[in-house]
Parts: C-alpha cells; structure tokens; sequence
C-alpha cells in the first residue's frame, strides 16, 4: 500500500488580526475628532454675531462643509468596520489553519512553518492511502486550506471595503488634510467673502462663498506659517499690531489670485491687491473687536507661553503686553512675562509686600523698590503686573490683608506723614 | 515736586485708552488694572497745574467721554474693590458693561440696560 503523497506545502495565514483592529481604532478615532469637529463648527456658525443678509447667508458655507465632514466621519467608520470584520474574519481563519495543523500533528505528520508557507510531510507516520488516517489527514490539509481562503477571501472584502469607503470621499482629500485645524479660518474666509460680495455687488453668490472658503483652507495654511513667523518675531508697536494683519491680507490675496485664475484662468493684479488690502482691513478690525468683546483669542503660542510662565488667562496675555510692557521698557511677551515670574520669585521669597485678598481669592504684591504691582491666583499664576502711577499709594488702597512687610507699608507711611492710617 | 510733562502727557494717553474701553463696554484686563487706571486720573487730578491748556481741554474732553460711557452708582460698586483716598466724581460711576475677566473679578453683572 503506497504511503500518502507528500510533502503537501498550504501559503499561511500571514495577516495579523492584533494590526487590523489597531488600524480599525485609529479609523475610529479619527471618525470621532472629525465629528467633534463638525459640532464645533455649528456652535462656532450659530454663534457668528453677523446681521442682515451675510447672517442668512452663513450657513450655506457652513452646511456645504458641514455635509462634507458628516461624509468624512461616515467614510471613516465605515473604513473602521470593514476592518473589524477582517480582523474577526483573520481570527476564525488563524483558529481553523491552527486547529487543522494540530490535528496533522496528531496524524503523526511533520509540519514545517515559514515565513509564508506551511509545508506537511506524512513520512514518519507511513501514512497509506485510503486507510482513514489518510483520510483524516486529507481532511486536516483540506481545512488548513480552506482557512487560507477564508482569510484571502476577508483580505479581498476588505480591500473592496476599503476602496468603496475611499470612493465614498472621494473630493475631500483637500479637507482630509486641512479640516481639522482650520475650520475656523475657512469659515472666517467664507464670511469675509459674503460681505465683500455683499459690498461689491450688492448679492451673495453661495458658489463663490464656497470657492472663496475651500481656498481659504489652503491659503490658511500659508498665512498661518507667516502668523507664526510673526508671532516668533516678537515685533512690539504698530509694526507688531500690523504685521499679523498683513500676513492675513498676503493670505487673502494668495486665495484672490488662485480663485481667479481657478474660475477666469486670469489673474487681475488690481483685484489681487484690492482683495489682499480688504483682507488686512477686515483682520485688523475683527482682531480688535474680538480682543474688545472678550472673545477668546489666545495664539498656540500665547497658549504655551502661559503655560510656561504660570500666566493666568492666554486670551489676555497679549492685551496685558500691550497696556503695560511699556511702563517698565519690556521689549515682547517673554520680557513681560519673565519680569511677572521674577517679581513673584523675590517677593515670595521675602522681599516687599503681600496682601491677601480673601473675597476675591487674590494675592497682591508690590516691590516698593521697582514699582511693580502683581496680581496672583491662589496657586500663583500671574493675573496682571504692573507699574501704578501712584505706586505705594495706590497698593495701600487696594483691598486685602498686608501678610508680609508691613514695616515697607509703615515706613512709607512715615514718610508720608500718614502713620495714623497705617493699622 | 513736580511730575515732568511728557509723563503727563503719557498718563493721558493711558486715562485715553481706558476712556475707550469704556466707550467699547469691554474694558479686557483685570479688575486691578481697572482701578488702576482711575487711579492715574487721581494722579492726573493731582498734577493739574503741570498741564497746558490745551492738555487740560483734552482732558475736560476725555472726561465727558468716560461720564458719557459710564453709570453714577454713588461709588457702590467700586467701594466694595477699592477705597480710593481720592474723592474724584469719577470713582462714584461704573462701567456699563465689561468683558468676561472684569465679569469674573468683580462677580456681578454689570447689566447694559440699566443706564
């Protein structure tokens, strides 16, 4: 009786279904950033103080975006799902190629694994056709085999997933790269493009409001390196207060030139400079009106500066740069914002005076041999500094309970003829 | 001793600003540096005699300014912050409104309405 042919060599099951459900979360996880997106552009959109026909007109940008990014996170949950099931798919083919190996192994067969193949060799047993460990052993290569296919079969449905999920955003590619940071900016490109058409010609064309925001996205990224730029130039003055608003009127006059040439094939040179010229009148007085109505409008680096100098409020680090960098000749935000941290450092540390303010939870400090008012939070990060005109005066007038060098305030008193007021 | 004239001419620069972040009903900073910057039209008021005339008009003009973009409430609301040695009228009027920061300091609501 002939031994059973062999050796019999089966491709493996190479997929990982661990990589598969790690790559389905980090689909997941994207599908889920782009709908809080989507919810902060609606709340950002609702609450737009705009009038009139630019109000009426603000959600036909926003809902085209909007609709966008609904299809974006469904793409990518869908993305998500075709990936678990390959995963769930690669698990039953890895369980069933395992369970057939191990019952060839009981067969008494020789099982050689590689890189990509499965070789079994039935020698040792002396395995004979037709009795019914061959059977048994055909059967095993038969399942073995079978879980190959049902995992190149997973392989193929999910490639075919993927592909339809691909194809289901197709046309988004420039919002996959932009959106996220920069919804807000589109959304501000598309406002400023509704009120200068608004201005211009007295109508609101919804196409060139989308064309005007979908560029706006890409010019965004632009203008937002030159802001940074700026930004990391510490100007201080009018230059510092024009500058980022000429980076954003370049921007909008980038997003003039490619949406003419887009639309015309032509560029005109007088509507570039006109648009650029509107764009850094309107971001100069948008700047100012947020920065006067208590908008948020912290920087990343006002952000991160704060953090490391232990200041307070980021929306209102530059106001405070601005206002009172001056009174001690501080050149920039990181001057000011040292000077905050070594006023704090020295009068913590024994020098001048402290004062806690109970009801309002503050601690007021003054170094009567500088000048310098700071103002600290409980957990002392800096809520303001400054340099009162009336110095010590001024301090003693301030509300709280002196903690620290009180003989500063009674020496000064002294001086002033004023002992009487000094408890 | 009197203050030298470019100071003056700085600290109205400084009561100027202030006047219009009153003007925008949203002063941004802090409450400290609100009473801070009443306090430099103390320091203005006791330098008097160092402004021209014309410095003194702009300053006559600066304050119609603030009266016009403030409420008089006696002093009740900065007395519960501040105790100004100075007597100015200016300390009996608050803002009639504020940013958020002045909101949070101060912890009443400065209403738009009630002028």
């Amino acid at each position: 009786m002939p031994a059973y042919p062999g050796p019999v060599s089966l491709p493996r099951v190479a997929a990982s279904p661990v990589d598969a459900r790690r790559l389905a979360r980090a689909y997941r996880e994207s599908a889920r950033t782009t709908e809080d997106a989507a919810r902060q552009l609606r709340q950002v959109v609702q609450g737009l103080p705009w009038a009139g026909r630019a109000a009426q007109s603000r959600w036909v940008p926003a809902e085209v975006v909007l609709g966008d990014l609904h299809r974006l996170a469904e793409g990518l949950h869908e993305v998500a799902r075709s990936l678990e099931s390959y995963a769930h798919a690669l698990d039953k083919a890895h369980e069933k190629h395992h369970w057939s190996l191990k019952k060839l192994a009981v067969i008494g067969a020789v099982v050689v694994v590689t890189a990509v193949a499965v070789t079994v060799t039935m020698g040792a047993a002396a395995v004979a056709v037709g009795t019914a460990e061959a059977a048994l052993a055909e059967g095993a290569l038969a399942g073995a085999g079978a879980a190959v296919t049902a995992a190149t079969a997973a392989e193929a449905g999910a490639t075919a997933s993927l592909l339809s999920s691909a194809g289901m955003m197709t046309g988004l590619r420039v919002l996959g790269t932009f959106v996220l940071p920069k919804l807000a900016q589109a959304e501000i490109a598309g406002g400023l493009s509704a009120l200068q058409q608004e201005v211009f010609t007295g109508e609101i064309s919804g196409s060139q409001v989308l064309l005007d925001m979908q560029l706006g996205l890409a010019a965004s990224a632009a203008t937002g390196a030159g802001l940074r730029a700026v930004r990391g130039a510490e100007l201080t003055g009018a230059v510092g207060w024009a500058a980022p608003h000429l980076v954003v009127g370049a921007g909008v006059a980038g997003t003039s030139a490619l949406g003419q040439w887009e639309t015309t094939g032509s560029v005109s040179a007088q509507r570039v400079a006109r648009d650029g010229a509107l764009g850094a009148y309107f971001s100069g007085v948008g700047w100012t009106i947020a920065r006067n109505s208590g908008l948020a409008y912290a920087t990343p680096r006002e952000i991160e500066l704060s953090k490391r100098y232990n200041w307070n409020n980021p929306d209102r680090l530059q106001r405070h740069v601005d206002d009172h960098a001056h009174e001690f000749g501080d050149a920039g935000v990181e001057a000011y914002l040292r000077r905050a941290v070594v006023l704090r450092a020295r009068v913590f540390g024994g020098e001048g005076i402290i004062k806690w303010d109970a009801a309002r939870e503050t601690f007021r400090v003054y170094d009567p041999a500088t000048n310098e008012l700071g103002c600290f939070t409980p957990d002392l990060k800096t809520r303001s500094v400054f340099a009162p005109r009336r110095g010590m005066e001024y301090f003693l007038e301030q509300d709280g309970v002196v903690v620290q060098g009180q003989h500063h305030v009674d020496e000064w008193l002294r001086a002033q003829g004023l002992m009487n007021r000094a408890r | 001793m009197p203050v030298d004239h470019d100071r003056l001419l700085s600290g109205l620069r400084f009561y100027e600003r202030f006047v219009r972040y009153c003007e925008a009903d949203a002063y941004p900073l802090t409450g400290d540096d609100y009473t801070n910057e009443l306090s430099t039209r103390d320091w203005l008021d006791e330098n008097l005699d160092g402004l021209t005339a014309p410095d003194q008009e702009r300053l006559a003009a600066l304050d119609e300014r603030y009266r016009a973009s403030t409420v008089d409430d006696g002093g009740e609301l900065l007395r519960r912050f501040h105790n100004p040695r100075s007597l100015g009228w200016w300390w009996l009027r608050r803002p009639r409104a504020a940013g958020d920061q002045l909101h949070e300091d101060w912890g009443v609501p400065l209403n738009p309405e009630a002028d």
